[in-house]
Order: structure tokens, then sequence, then C-alpha cells
């Protein structure tokens, strides 16, 4: 959680002018997707300075995390991805859950982010398309 | 929804929390869970949490809490290498907490 960062004023100005950078570009790709999936993108997880780009259809669902971090120019970014599938009970729930590892770096400016965010959007798509939560309960811990 | 949440929170946002009787997320989205975690490792496990909580916050009766503006409640999704699976929601609204303050 980036409770305390989020209070400085210059930090939350540079965090949020990046996360509309990064939510564009996840919201252009969700358009490009039509009518094949449904994305949703939403901005923001507790206190997070992150973007997340989710899809079904079905039982399995996925998604594309980005997440900021930093104070200042270089920022990094930092890209995961994961496929689940919930069981059992409300009572007794269950997740199944495939982790893709993160692939991060650093980007020196505005225009870097605006150029690489969505190659890298379509790169982990792909590899978020391709996991199988089944096969995760056996790997759980990777 | 379950009748009480509970907002799990840093050391620096406890104490912001106290002085100001309110809690309010910079972010624009104030997240709850009505999920009760008594160990920070579980609560950043199931809610996907970037870092271990050092508090929580609440219980907050759900009938004294904003609409869930932001986020109705879902299943937390994997983040942060996480994998969720909690219950969480979001209001973009403050909310303001029962608290004394001393008079000057």
């Amino acid at each position: 959680m980036a409770w305390e960062e989020w209070q400085d004023p210059a930090t939350a100005s540079l965090w949020n002018s990046v996360l509309d950078v990064i939510e564009d570009a996840a919201r252009q790709f969700s358009e490009n997707q039509k009518p094949n999936l449904t994305l949703s993108v939403i901005r923001a997880s507790w206190d997070a300075p992150d973007v997340e780009l989710s899809w079904g259809p079905g039982e399995v669902k996925r998604n594309i995390h980005i997440v900021v971090n930093g104070r200042s120019w270089p920022l990094e970014i930092s890209i995961e991805g994961a496929a689940w599938e919930d069981l059992g009970t409300p009572e007794r729930p269950q997740r199944m859950v495939k982790l893709l590892a993160p692939r991060k770096y650093q980007a020196p400016d505005v225009q870097h982010v605006k150029t690489y965010i969505p190659l890298d959007i379509q790169a982990v798509f792909r590899e978020v398309q391709s996991l199988s939560p089944r096969l995760a309960a056996v790997a759980q811990s990777g | 929804m379950n009748a009480v949440l509970y907002r799990y929170v840093s050391d620096a946002e406890r104490q912001h929390i106290e002085q100001s009787k309110m809690i309010r997320s910079h972010s624009g989205k104030t997240y709850f869970s009505p999920d009760l975690y008594d160990a920070a490792a579980d609560a950043r496990q199931r809610l996907a949490l970037s870092v271990a909580p050092a508090w929580r916050v609440g219980p907050i009766p759900a009938d004294e809490m904003p609409d869930f503006d932001a986020v109705s409640l879902q299943a937390a999704s994997p983040k942060y290498g996480q994998p969720g699976g909690g219950l969480e929601c979001a209001t973009r609204h403050i909310v303001y907490l029962f608290g004394f303050s001393r008079l000057k």
C-alpha cells in the first residue's frame, strides 16, 4: 500500500499522469478486443498506483496488472498477470491460481510509457491467455 | 453484504485516521473488506495487497458506510504475487468515524 506516498502532492500528480497513460492504453486494448472478449479496466487497488485489466469469459478469469513504482523519473513499471478459478463454496472458498512472474523496467519519461505500455499489454495478454489455473494447483508455490 | 466492514492500513494511515476521524484514500478509491483477518500476512494474501498492513480499522457497520460506488463487492483478483480471493469493495466517498474531540 502506498498511502503515505499519495499524501505528497507532487508524487500523487506524477502517479496520476502516468496512470492516465496506462489506463488509456488499457482501455484502447480493451476496445480492440471487442466483440470476442469484454475486458474491464480498474484503476487503483487499495492504495497502490496501478491499473488492472481483467477478463473472462467462463469460469477461468484472467488479468494483467500494471504497477507504477517510484516518486520521480525514471519510474519503475511492473507488469504481471494471472489466471484463476474460484471453486468451493461461499463458506469455504477455494482459489486455483497461476501467476505470471512480473516484468519490470525503468521508464525514463512519459513518452517511453506511451510507446511501450501498449506493446507490453499485448505481449502479456498472450502469455496470460495461455495460463492454466488448474496446473497451478500442483505448482502453487511457483 | 455482511453487516460490518474493515479497512487494513499502514501505521501512518492509522495515525491519520485517529487524528482526522475519517477514512479517505487519495488514490480516489477507498477499499474495505467484510473479511476479518487477524494476521497481516493473511490480509495481504487474500486481499492481494502490495505490502502487509499493520492495522485493521473497524468493524464499521455497513449501514453507516457510503455507497460502494467505485467497486461493488467482489473477490479480490490476484495482484502483487498474491492470490487474492478475499472480498473487497470501494467507495469514492469519505468515511466519517465516531470519535471524541477535546474542546479548546
